[in-house]
């Protein structure tokens, strides 16, 4: 096993594109990281960088000890379960799980000692025999994990393994690539771009966007400490709802004015975040995680955010609402981008100068016993404690 | 009967009609098609008198093998057929292997030039094979292989059509899978022989049945490149039964019957590769 090590690393394709920027990473021996960001921010080309498929540019990649930088694939001792699964079509379960064994020239006996005990743990021992396009898609993508595993390899590298399977399978999936991860704790480095799976996968994540890393850390903390605007829109489903506000002072406290409402800070607050008496009067983001919200009236006045229901999304345990309130949404390309797909954003961006100037709409994650209707007005209580500010001009966060 | 039921009695046989006319021009088109294979059948088994009396029935009278005793007796049949298969099988064969790397070196490798290398394959293409006899006759007698079987073999080794439908096969290929091989720690040679070739087989069927049936039926190129009687094959062979010890008369029972039995080997071929012909990278990736 082997911890993998990432240097200023660049990649620039001939047509100028780059596509990673100065990259440091470090994942240390047997963690599971996962590279998380929307479609072209640069996550697979590391992944592929790591594996040996891509050039570096600049800088260099560590596996263990040895630089990798101009190793072929086959020499570090590496495996990678594809998007697309990669199987060899012509090839059984059993040929196709043993291939790089047979490559590395491992006696026939011991090679198949091998292929059983790993298809004792993808759950395909009965598919030995059978052809991939005998296997439905979730069996596919086991031979393909399979095919990783029976490497004994220092490294696993996935990229986008569950995308083509459906929700419930990749759901399953996800339990079953984690199991066995912890079971052979093996370094992993998996590549998504949805962020559940990378919030339930990974020991640590990197969010990365346009080339370059944003965060790297634990899921919780990525979570509670977004570093900017694009990761705290990024990370959390439904996403974090980002308004336009200011913090101004009042006597020794501080409030937190958002359109037409003013949020008192509590002492504790503003004695736990110091740098926050710093920004006041600025121009800021205020963002609000769903769950900072409370349907139900709250404690006082000050703490409230009013406005009318749009849609409910009525889910069993929870549910979503949607309210229009009386504030300026942020739409910072970072915003946008954190939440939707690039494509997506260029889609959003011709359509969002028409809802300009109407209010924002905010997301609330509410107990289901609240009653809320469509078009009648609500009070939201918001926990002061749970809000997050960013410099509304360079993104980041400004309260750590 | 209402108006809405003569209506669709209407149309059905209004349906049939088209129908019928429809496949009345299609046999048709298979009978204009087929009628002179039928005829050459027909014929190799007639008499001289007979072949000559009545060249277009269908049934010999009186029936007879005789054509088919004269070749085997008379001419040097089964000269000419050893030296088509030597000839074919060795063409095919290295043809399959050349064009297929060929084709997977311009698909795959990246290397200076290559964008010239295509397009030369592909104005090869387009010159009439005609043109170029005269330059090879002129390069095989200079490399002294005049007359001898690696002339006739060597010159049809590579042809730009083969190079051409591998390249584009090859191209279908999803590069992931070619990756994962290159992960698994095979070296390029080792992925094309163990992972891409078996991928491209309806490629390389194709490919078999197109040399095969080439090189079986080339006619010009043995023409240029063999003058003795000894390296003859079946079509320079059956080409000059004309002039040759059989030469007298039309011998349109002869010649019938050596084409007859020309015919055979890439029937044969053809019949039994068609059903090999599948998609055989169904179940590599998900689609």
């Amino acid at each position: 096993m082997a911890g993998i090590t990432f240097d200023d690393v660049t990649k620039i394709y001939g047509d100028g594109h780059r596509a990673v920027s100065g990259l440091n990473l470090d994942v240390k021996d047997g963690e599971f990281v996962v590279l998380v960001g929307p479609s072209g921010c640069g996550k697979t080309t590391a992944l592929r960088m790591i594996a040996g498929l891509e050039e570096i540019s600049d800088g260099q990649i560590r596996i263990g000890d040895r630089v990798v930088n101009n190793l072929p694939p086959g020499a570090r001792d590496i495996a990678m379960v594809f998007q697309n699964y990669a199987l060899y079509p012509h090839m059984t379960v059993a040929e196709n799980i043993g291939f790089a064994l047979r490559m590395r020239k491992v006696p026939k006996a011991e090679a198949r000692r091998r292929i059983e005990e790993t298809a004792r743990i993808i759950g395909l021992v009965d598919h030995l025999d059978r052809k991939p396009r005998q296997l439905s898609g979730g069996q596919r993508q086991r031979v393909a994990m399979g095919r990783a595993i029976v490497r004994e390899p220092q490294v696993f590298l996935m990229d986008e393994p569950l995308s083509n399977l459906d929700a419930k399978l990749r759901v399953q999936m996800r339990g079953e690539i984690s199991r066995v991860q912890r079971q052979l704790a093996v370094t992993t480095v998996y590549v998504t771009h949805d962020q559940v799976e990378a919030m339930t996968m990974g020991d640590r994540v990197a969010v990365m966007r346009k080339g370059l890393l944003q965060q790297f850390d634990v899921p919780q903390h990525l979570y509670e400490h977004p570093a900017n605007l694009f990761v705290a829109s990024f990370i959390g489903s439904p996403a974090m709802n980002v308004l336009e506000g200011s913090l101004e002072p009042a006597g020794d406290a501080l409030t937190c004015r958002v359109g037409s409402a003013v949020l008192a800070l509590p002492p504790e607050v503003q004695s736990a975040r110091p740098e926050l008496a710093g920004n006041a009067g600025k121009p800021l983001a205020i963002g609000i995680r769903p769950e900072a919200f409370d349907g139900a009236g709250g404690s006082d006045n000050g703490t409230r955010l009013r406005g009318r229901v749009q849609a409910v999304e009525a889910l069993g345990p929870e549910q979503y609402v949607h309210v229009e309130v009386d504030a300026r949404p942020v739409l910072a390309d970072e915003v946008v981008e954190g939440l939707v797909d690039q494509e997506q954003a260029e889609d959003l961006a011709e359509i969002l100068p028409d809802t300009a100037g109407s209010g924002a709409t905010v997301v609330a994650r509410l107990d289901p016993s609240v009653r809320v209707r469509p078009d009648e007005p609500i009070e939201l209580a918001v926990d002061v404690r749970k809000l997050h500010f960013f410099d509304i001009g360079s993104g980041e966060a400004i309260d750590g | 009967m209402s108006s809405h039921a003569v209506a669709d009695a209407r149309a059905v046989r209004r349906h049939r009609w088209g129908n019928a006319l429809t496949y009345g021009f299609l046999v048709s088109l298979a009978i204009v098609y087929i009628f002179p294979f039928v005829i050459s059948i027909a014929t190799s088994f007639k008499t001289e008198p007979d072949a000559t009396a009545n060249p277009l029935t269908l049934v010999p009278d009186p029936f007879t093998t005789a054509a088919y005793h004269d070749l085997s007796q008379n001419s040097d049949f089964f000269l000419w057929v050893k030296n088509s298969v030597i000839v074919t099988l060795s063409v095919t064969i290295l043809r399959v292997f050349l064009d297929s790397l060929a084709g997977y070196s311009l698909a795959r490798l990246r290397f200076r030039g290559r964008a010239a290398v295509f397009t030369s394959v592909v104005l090869v293409m387009a010159v009439p094979g005609v043109v170029l006899l005269i330059p090879k006759f002129l390069i095989i007698r200079q490399f002294g292989i005049y007359d001898t079987y690696y002339g006739m073999i060597i010159p049809l080794l590579v042809d730009a059509a083969g190079v051409f439908i591998m390249k584009n096969f090859f191209e279908s290929i999803p590069i992931s899978v070619e990756e994962s091989a290159r992960i698994d720690g095979a070296s390029l040679f080792r992925t094309y022989w163990h992972i891409v070739l078996p991928m491209a087989r309806p490629a390389l069927i194709t490919l078999f049945i197109l040399s095969f049936q080439g090189s079986w039926n080339e006619l010009a190129h043995f023409i240029i490149s063999a003058q003795s009687a000894s390296l003859n094959t079946l079509t320079k062979g059956v080409a000059q039964l004309a002039s040759g010890q059989l030469g007298s008369g039309n011998r349109y029972p002869l010649k019938l019957a050596a084409s007859m039995l020309m015919t055979i080997p890439v029937a044969i071929i053809f019949f039994v590769f068609q059903r090999q012909i599948m998609n055989a990278s169904a179940g590599a990736v998900k689609e």
